[in-house]
């Protein structure tokens, strides 16, 4: 076992590395990229507080995917309520001592974990999809997923924040909005 | 009606979602572009040699241009919520009509070129490489979106197919692969000031008759003045406002408020038209010089105020892009929102009490409301989010005694597009106009069985042609849609003049 315990070991700081690298540069990416124009879907909020209040609707809610299919919100609901819990269960192994809220949610991490597979069975419904092995199957593929998240449509996580039909002020009159790139065709 | 060579959709009480019926659409293509019109906008005349490496160049330089281009190619996740949203999907069968199946066609080519994943195994993530077949698809289905924003109501992630179609028609036009429509318009607008080509004496002959016209119909003289300077208001609205039904009825409605408010106004010849095509082939260099337009004529004319008139992708560019585009608007009345729609000035005038409105004028109608997409999704009035729904509804009820909605699910945020914005307003496209009305027209063909609707009123130009030309086919007649300031025109009650004996100059002396 020792060997495959490097073996994982070694994959693990690997993908974490992919991980937070490649996130890093997507999140810079789009953070840099400007948005010249104002685009967000109206009615929108006027103040930067609504905007925050909007956006956490989003990512707390699925607002606007419940307004769009109430099966997929449900499942879609579910199984990201449930990574969040087994996400949170699973900090014990990485922290000691264990944290008191950490500590508290360990029964309902449980119920997460369920909540997460029928929510992607739900999900797969649609698309059928194989699944289901053991431990070894499960860190590799948590191995996988760490690895192609800054590289896929995992992007949606990060990428959510920076839409700016979701993450602008409603105040085009106002206030003037102007990209880098734009203003020099002013100058020209 | 011309002739038609494709099936009319029957109309439902309810809502379907039809089962998809791949291609079915890929027929239809727009006119492309000549070249001499192409020179213009500053784009090849045909499609250029390496045309390939340079659209990949384009996308590119896109993609570090807007962020929204580039979170929304990496976004999807394909969950399904916009599949059943997109008119044109409703309408025609064809799955690269919904919205995600139109971001695909680009995203497929995102991903070959700009992904690590696409570079090295395209096949597993559906990236493919931009071949002619690949451009043809794209001519095809990017002008099959009226941009209309109905999908990013609904996306998770706030996707917006607008976005994508805005950035593939530009891609396509520097490789010279322009849509004769939208190009040749934006043409017009250079040289002449207008997207239907009016001369300035034409459009004084125009503002002349309907001060004759609206003389002999009320007895009272109401200015339609063109090019005055140092006048309150610069005006500017849809050239289609100078001749077309119902249009027209509109401007007579402009002029009579105004009228009554007792400000000064005119229109520019040289800025004579609201809409901007820029926005819809996706380029800010022609959407920037269009708008500055405005801006030079608000400086010749000395104008203190910019108001719009009923125009919907006109109204985006100037509520959401105007200031960005060619402000900032310092030299104007700083009381005031730059610039003002026509609804929010009407609605103010009528909260203060200084409209006399006889609602029995439009007794002859019983009205429905149709929010005009880019009003709804891009834009707002007044100074809460939501006054694009309620301004334009309590001007109606404020001029009319009957009227109801249309079902919830399709106006407000959730209105369906009238099937003709974003550049697909053109008889080349006759079959994806008529198909694509079929969610709206279902839905006011409801309220007309069901509460008696007879007319239903819109503040956009295009939805108004886009109706005047497609309800015949199913049945309606073109006269059903109607202007919201045709309403207020009806039902106003003109204040006669002091000097309404004499030959000029009623406003300024008011």
């Amino acid at each position: 076992m020792s060997f495959l315990t490097v073996l994982y070991a070694s994959l693990f700081y690997f993908a974490a590395a992919v991980l937070a690298a490649g996130l890093t540069y997507k999140v810079v990416q789009y953070a840099r990229t400007p948005a010249p124009l104002k685009i967000p879907t109206t009615p929108a909020p006027t103040t930067r507080s609504g905007v925050v209040f909007r956006i956490a609707r989003e990512v707390v809610l699925f607002e606007s995917l419940f307004k769009g299919s109430k099966w997929t919100w449900i499942f879609g609901w579910m199984f990201h309520f449930g990574l969040f819990l087994v996400l949170l269960r699973h900090l014990r192994y990485f922290i000691d001592p264990v944290w008191l809220p950490i500590q508290l949610v360990q029964p309902f991490g449980i119920y997460g974990g369920i909540a997460m597979v029928v929510g992607l069975v739900g999900l797969w419904g649609r698309q059928p999809l194989p699944a289901d092995l053991v431990l070894m199957l499960h860190l590799l593929l948590v191995i996988g997923l760490m690895l192609i998240f800054p590289f896929s449509k995992l992007l949606h996580g990060p990428g959510l924040f920076f839409s700016p039909t979701r993450n602008q002020v409603d105040n085009p009159r106002e206030q003037r909005h102007i990209a880098d790139w734009a203003r020099r065709l002013e100058q020209s | 009606m011309a002739k038609v060579n494709f099936e009319v959709p029957e109309l439902n009480r309810y809502a379907e979602i039809p089962a998809v019926t791949p291609g079915v659409m890929s027929h239809s293509k727009p006119y492309m572009a000549k070249s001499e019109f192409q020179a213009d906008l500053g784009f090849p005349g045909e499609l250029v040699d390496d045309w390939q490496k340079k659209a990949i160049a384009k996308m590119g330089e896109l993609l570090g241009k807007y962020r929204s281009l580039q979170v929304y190619l990496d976004s999807c996740v394909k969950c399904g919520s916009c599949t059943d949203k997109c008119h044109y999907y409703l309408g025609t069968n064809d799955p690269k009509n919904m919205p995600v199946g139109r971001q695909d066609l680009m995203r497929k080519v995102y991903r070959r070129y700009f992904t690590l994943a696409g570079r090295y195994f395209p096949k597993l993530v559906g990236a493919e490489d931009f071949s002619k077949e690949v451009l043809d698809d794209w001519y095809s289905y990017f002008h099959q979106c009226s941009q209309c924003r109905r999908c990013s109501v609904f996306c998770p992630y706030g996707i917006d197919t607008a976005e994508i179609s805005m950035a593939a028609r530009e891609i396509m036009d520097s490789i010279g692969v322009g849509q004769k429509y939208c190009n040749e318009i934006i043409g017009k607008v250079y040289k002449i000031g207008n997207n239907l080509g009016l001369p300035g004496p034409a459009l004084a002959d125009t503002l002349e008759g309907l001060e004759e016209d609206v003389y002999d119909e009320t007895g009272v003289k109401v200015r339609y003045p063109l090019d005055e300077e140092g006048v309150e208001i610069l005006l500017v609205t849809p050239s289609a406002d100078f001749f077309a039904e119902p249009h027209v009825d509109g401007l007579i409605g402009y002029g009579k408020v105004f009228h009554e408010a007792g400000v000064s106004w005119t229109i520019s010849s040289y800025a004579s038209e609201a809409a901007n095509f820029g926005m819809f082939i996706g380029s800010y260099e022609n959407m920037r010089r269009v708008a500055q337009r405005i801006r030079k004529a608000a400086i010749d004319l000395k104008v203190k105020r910019i108001v719009f008139g009923e125009c919907g992708h006109a109204w985006r560019v100037a509520y959401s892009f105007l200031n960005t585009l060619a402000g900032p608007w310092d030299f104007l009345d700083p009381r005031y929102p730059v610039p003002q729609h026509m609804c929010e000035f009407t609605y103010d005038l009528m909260k203060q009490g200084k409209l006399k409105l006889d609602k029995s004028q439009n007794d002859d109608m019983v009205l429905t409301y149709h929010d005009s997409c880019n009003v709804a999704r891009a834009s707002r009035m007044g100074d809460t989010p939501g006054g694009q729904f309620d301004i334009p509804r309590a001007i109606i009820k404020a001029t009319s005694n009957h009227f109801f909605d249309m079902e919830e699910e399709t106006i407000r945020e959730r209105t369906f597009c009238c099937g003709g914005g974003g550049g697909v307003l053109t008889d080349d496209l006759m079959e994806v106009r008529v198909k694509g009305a079929k969610p709206r027209v279902e839905a006011l063909n409801n309220v007309m069985q069901e509460k008696g609707v007879t007319h239903m009123a819109a503040i956009c130009a295009i939805c108004k042609s886009q109706f005047t030309k497609v309800l015949p086919f199913y049945g309606m007649k073109m006269d059903q849609i109607v202007s919201v300031h045709q309403l207020v025109s009806n039902a106003i009650i003109l204040t006669p003049g002091e000097d309404d004996e004499e030959a000029e100059d009623a406003d300024e002396a008011a």
